[in-house]
């Protein structure tokens, strides 16, 4: 049986919010994606994939492995710089 | 108090709310925008945050530190938005009964925000050119450690 698909808020930040062009944007995803599969959904496998994003799910960080479910906030974390 | 501003930080604001009777030594670090990078000039920096996140990493950056320092007092802000030469990037405030405490404390909360805190830097370059720089990974120092 075919599941429904889900719809997630990607919020990006820096490099990636620039390759983005917005800040916040609704994806509509096949159910059972991961993270990660997300990612290489959105920025593909190219020189990107190296870049060592970490990964909050709803204001929280996860592993990459994590599912995602409906009604999910995913932000995206590169590299970060403060100070 | 932990706050992650689009306005001008006032370091004074930080000192006072760590200031208490029980604490001998109190030390505020200010991170300010310097005029270069490994002798590149640069006009300015800009940093986003992410500030759902970020308090809840003060937060437990100073749960950490309470382990080996239960009585430090600790103050922390971080700017967002785009910044001139000079102004106050990141402001620390801690306060502990004595001195050794108190600059340990400070130390170990400075690297455990650079490695951290979900902030970005873009170096503004003064010919034009930008780009968002990481922080280098660095093994921070732990509380009490030489």
């Amino acid at each position: 049986m075919k599941m429904a698909p889900i719809r997630v808020t990607l919020k990006t930040f820096a490099q990636l919010r620039e390759l983005r062009g917005v800040d916040s944007e609704e994806l509509e995803l096949a159910s059972q994606t991961s993270v990660a599969q997300l990612f290489v959904q959105v920025f593909g496998t190219g020189p990107l994939a190296e870049l060592p994003v970490a990964y909050a799910l709803n204001h929280a960080l996860v592993s990459p492995h994590t599912l995602l479910s409906d009604g999910d906030t995913l932000v995206l974390l590169p590299p970060v710089g403060g100070g | 108090m932990f706050e992650i501003s689009p306005s001008q930080l006032d370091a004074q604001r930080y000192r006072d709310a760590v200031e208490h009777q029980s604490c001998g030594a109190l030390l505020v670090f200010e991170g300010i925008v310097r005029d270069n990078f490994d002798g590149r000039p640069v006009r300015g920096l800009e940093y986003q945050a992410y500030p759902e996140l970020a308090l809840k990493v003060m937060e437990q950056i100073t749960a950490e530190l309470h382990r080996t320092h239960p009585k430090a007092r600790v103050a922390m802000a971080h700017r967002t938005g785009t910044l001139s030469l000079g102004e106050v990037s990141m402001v620390i405030a801690v306060a502990t009964p004595h001195r050794a405490g108190c600059y340990d404390a400070s130390r170990f909360l400075i690297e455990a925000l650079k490695e951290r805190l979900p902030v970005w830097k873009k170096e503004l370059f003064a010919d034009g050119d930008s780009h968002w720089k990481p922080n280098d990974p660095e093994t921070p120092p732990g509380p009490g450690s030489a």
